[in-house]
């Protein structure tokens, strides 16, 4: 379906949400954060809107990492290698990038919750892993502060500057963007569900994997470059009634995200992780009872 | 054309679906009728291939339907009851996903899709309604664009599962247009399988009467008579002809 020319009052938006983003990257390098920071922690946003626009198609997912709790899981993650194996970075990627491939599975085939459970899912998992950290907190033993400032505002921003993590990073964005684009009938059509998806069963199978895989590697570079700063793109996005969705929500994400940074370097990391988590919880409320559609058919099969 | 040859079905060890031998030609609508239990459902869904495990043979202009693989969605398309996942999906691309088998991967729809799409919808009454959400769509027109849907494919048969149902007499009569258009541009296959007895006497060429997973009784829509109704239904009702096409009409009455 033809979208409709884009709207004067929905260009002014974009506009001075594109202007709320750089005037927080200002904001952000005056106050002190570094041009490495501010621009890994875009990079991290960037994969997150990415991946907004994946699950906007799939709506038994309606909440994005931080309730599903795959934050907390890659945090804990991070968290453990870090204090327990090495501080290797690629080595600490590369469990994030499995745990989360672990995680999807479990929750959509062990767990397989529908649309209301994802959230409590989440929220419970995300209360056991408080209790594990906390845990190994009160003990001291390792010190959790360093490692624990990395999951919440992003690993690789706290590294020294240099192109290799950016330089995996962004092409694995671009090409997810690509394809989702490319692909967006598809993709459409596999989130009506098996019953309706217009792929032969194989196809539908390996279009199910592909999605696993496209989500894990974009949650675990969102992790990996903003950790939880920019956790408000699904509900952000879908909230939007405007026409351009996909560029509001970037520059949301972007505007938003930088804000965070500020505020973790004005605060502290936890108080912007708070913040941020506070407003991915509203963000989602809000969404939750505004939307316009509850969907009661029920299948009769 | 769809040929079956001694179609067998078990689920859970009842027999659904018992040694049933037809062939179902091209140009034609054939309707199913029967009781509740009585395999139409199980027989539509066999020749979709929507269950496996069957004996026998089904073949779909020569080719077996379990070989056709990816070619399935071009040959058989299966309309039922189910419902999509996503309620944010507005109904046009709802619609347009029925072309979805014949487009090439990395390539947009082509204006052909887009045409079948509008004229389907245009002539299920559904123009009006394709930039909503499927979620605020009215169950009746919902139910219309899971036909159109299946109409918009285009395959070689449709196989429509109590497509009457949440239907008004206005979409009923949308429907009749719909399938008659289906089968006649096309020379294709239409298989409604319904309760409602007078429906499938307006559209159908043949009736296929089932009962305990068996064909029963087939031929024409006049062999819908009370005999067969009373014999096939426990029912006692009376027959008149519809006086614009003279087809036979059903009339039950309460004891």
């Amino acid at each position: 379906m033809r979208h409709p020319p884009a709207q004067r009052a929905d260009l002014i938006r974009i506009a001075l949400m594109s202007a709320g983003a750089v005037l927080m990257c200002a904001a952000g390098l005056y106050a002190g954060v570094t041009p490495w920071q501010a621009a890994m922690t875009m990079v991290g946003a960037a994969a997150y809107h990415v991946l907004a626009g994946l699950d906007a198609r799939a709506p038994h997912v309606p909440c994005d990492h931080i309730q599903t709790g795959e934050a907390a899981a890659g945090g804990f993650t991070l968290i453990a290698v870090t204090l327990f194996i090495t501080g290797n970075p690629i080595a600490i990627a590369g469990a994030v990038l499995a745990v989360m491939f672990a995680y999807q599975v479990f929750l959509r085939y062990a767990i397989a919750p529908d649309a209301k459970e994802a959230s409590i899912v989440g929220g419970a998992v995300q209360a056991v892993i408080a209790v594990i950290i906390a845990r190994i907190a009160w003990n001291a033993a390792p010190d959790i502060s360093v490692p624990a400032g990395r999951a919440l505002t992003g690993l690789v921003p706290s590294l020294p500057a240099g192109p290799a993590a950016p330089a995996v990073a962004v092409p694995v964005i671009l090409a997810a963007y690509a394809l989702s684009r490319l692909l967006g009938p598809e993709l459409k059509s596999h989130a009506e569900g098996p019953e309706f998806c217009c792929l032969p069963g194989r196809e539908y199978s390996v279009m199910t994997w592909c999605l696993i895989a496209a989500r894990c590697a974009l949650v675990t570079i969102a992790l990996l470059f903003s950790g939880w700063l920019c956790g408000i793109g699904f509900s952000a996005g879908r909230l939007y009634r405007g026409t351009l969705p996909g560029i509001f929500n970037l520059m949301a994400l972007l505007a938003f995200s930088l804000a965070m940074l500020l505020v973790s370097k004005a605060a502290g990391t936890f108080i912007a992780a708070a913040g941020a988590y506070a407003a991915s919880y509203a963000l989602f409320f809000l969404y939750i009872k505004t939307r316009g559609l509850r969907y009661d058919r029920r299948e009769t099969v | 054309m769809i040929d079956v040859k001694q179609c067998s079905l078990s689920i859970s060890g009842i027999t659904v679906l018992d040694d049933i031998t037809i062939t179902l030609n091209d140009g034609e609508t054939i309707g199913i009728v029967g009781k509740s239990g009585s395999g139409k459902t199980s027989f539509l869904k066999t020749l979709a291939h929507r269950i496996p495990g069957y004996g026998g043979s089904i073949s779909v202009n020569g080719a077996p339907l379990p070989l056709l693989k990816s070619a399935l969605e071009k040959e058989v398309t299966y309309c039922g009851p189910a419902v999509p996942a996503n309620p944010d999906e507005s109904l046009g691309e709802f619609l347009l996903q029925g072309r979805l088998p014949y487009k090439k991967a990395f390539r947009p729809y082509t204006d052909y899709d887009r045409q079948t799409v509008d004229e389907y919808a245009d002539i299920l009454d559904l123009t009006r309604l394709r930039a909503m959400k499927i979620g605020a769509v009215p169950d009746g027109a919902f139910r219309r664009a899971l036909l159109a849907r299946a109409f918009v494919r285009g395959s070689h048969a449709v196989l429509l599962d109590n497509p009457t149902s949440d239907l008004d007499i206005t979409s009923v009569v949308l429907l009749q247009k719909a399938i008659a258009r289906y089968v006649i541009e096309g020379n294709r296959l239409a298989v409604v399988c319904s309760g409602d007895l007078n429906f499938v006497s307006a559209v159908a060429d043949r009736v296929l009467v089932m009962d305990g997973g068996r064909i029963a009784e087939s031929g024409t829509v006049d062999i819908l008579d009370a005999d067969l109704i009373k014999r096939y239904f426990g029912i006692d009702v009376i027959i008149s002809r519809n006086i614009y096409n003279g087809k036979p009409q059903i009339h039950s009455f309460p004891e």
